[in-house]
């Protein structure tokens, strides 16, 4: 892929990032429990990670925590998104080479217990109370429930882009 | 075998039902007897009530400059029942009357769970 091909389509999905992250912000809670959310953001972050690279996946991943704080959210939220999409990222760096492409719905799905786990670590620095890890039982289960839909998201998206020729010339 | 769908189905499909499972299970702990709320606000307990002793239902407000939230107390169960933040989520939680999981406003950093201890 050319150097400017690379970059534009990078700048793309970090725009996409923003506009799902911005997005999901919008949408009420569905469940009521605190930290159940589909974590959509995480689809581009995978989908940028196959096809371009890890680097480029940290640079969209950076580009939305920093532009999504200034949207919504502030400071407070801002620790939860980073956590948990940078425990997201580590993980799928780490074993999106491991696993074939058919199976990148697996990754998906470790990635987004590592989100949980993340934010829930910072919801026990934030309100000190150790109560709250009661919560990763539910949080695990979410975390399987989200991960598979946005795998499966991730999964159809990657094989969009490949067919729309922008990956590959 | 990590290369094989099934493996990842049946096992994320045990970790589900084991974490809804667990979840319900701690939920739902926690014995008969004395009742007490405890509120947490940034990590300390700023008060304790005996929900077995509170007779007549009553209100109140937890206001820090991260925002407010209203508590009401009732005869073995506290619930927050409005607050500004925009999720809502601890007030769709409903009342909680035991159990180890407790209710959760994560952006007011206010915490409420309960302990109930059996009388011997």
């Amino acid at each position: 892929m050319k150097p400017a091909r690379r970059i534009a389509l990078t700048a793309a999905l970090a725009a996409v990032a923003l506009t799902i992250f911005v997005a999901e912000s919008q949408i009420p809670p569905v469940v009521p429990i605190p930290g159940v959310k589909l974590g959509l953001a995480n689809i581009v972050t995978l989908v940028s990670m196959v096809v371009l690279g890890r680097r480029e996946a940290l640079a969209v991943l950076a580009v939305r925590l920093v532009l999504g704080s200034v949207f919504s959210g502030g400071f407070s939220g801002f620790m939860f998104s980073v956590a948990g999409g940078v425990f997201a990222y580590i993980v799928m760096a780490a074993l999106v080479g491991l696993f074939p492409e058919k199976l990148l719905w697996v990754v998906s799905v470790f990635a987004a217990l590592a989100h949980n786990l993340g934010q829930l670590l910072v919801a026990l620095f934030v309100t000190g109370t150790p109560g709250i890890m009661y919560y990763m039982f539910i949080l695990a289960a979410s975390g399987v429930v989200t991960g598979v839909f946005t795998g499966i998201a991730s999964m159809l998206l990657i094989r969009a882009v490949r067919r729309s020729g922008l990956s590959n010339r | 075998m990590v290369h094989k769908t099934k493996f990842w189905v049946i096992l994320f499909s045990c970790v589900f039902l084991l974490g809804l499972g667990a979840f319900l299970l701690v939920r739902s702990l926690g014995g008969a007897g004395t009742v007490t709320a405890r509120i947490w606000l940034h990590g300390e307990i700023i008060e304790e009530i005996d929900l077995s002793t509170v007779v007549t239902p009553r209100e109140f407000d937890i206001t820090t400059e991260l925002g407010t939230n209203r508590v009401r107390v009732e005869h073995g169960s506290i619930a927050v029942v409005s607050a500004d933040c925009p999720d809502q989520v601890c007030v769709r939680q409903g009342a909680i009357s035991g159990g180890l999981v407790p209710i959760a406003c994560v952006p007011h950093e206010l915490v409420i769970d309960i302990i109930s201890e059996d009388e011997a």
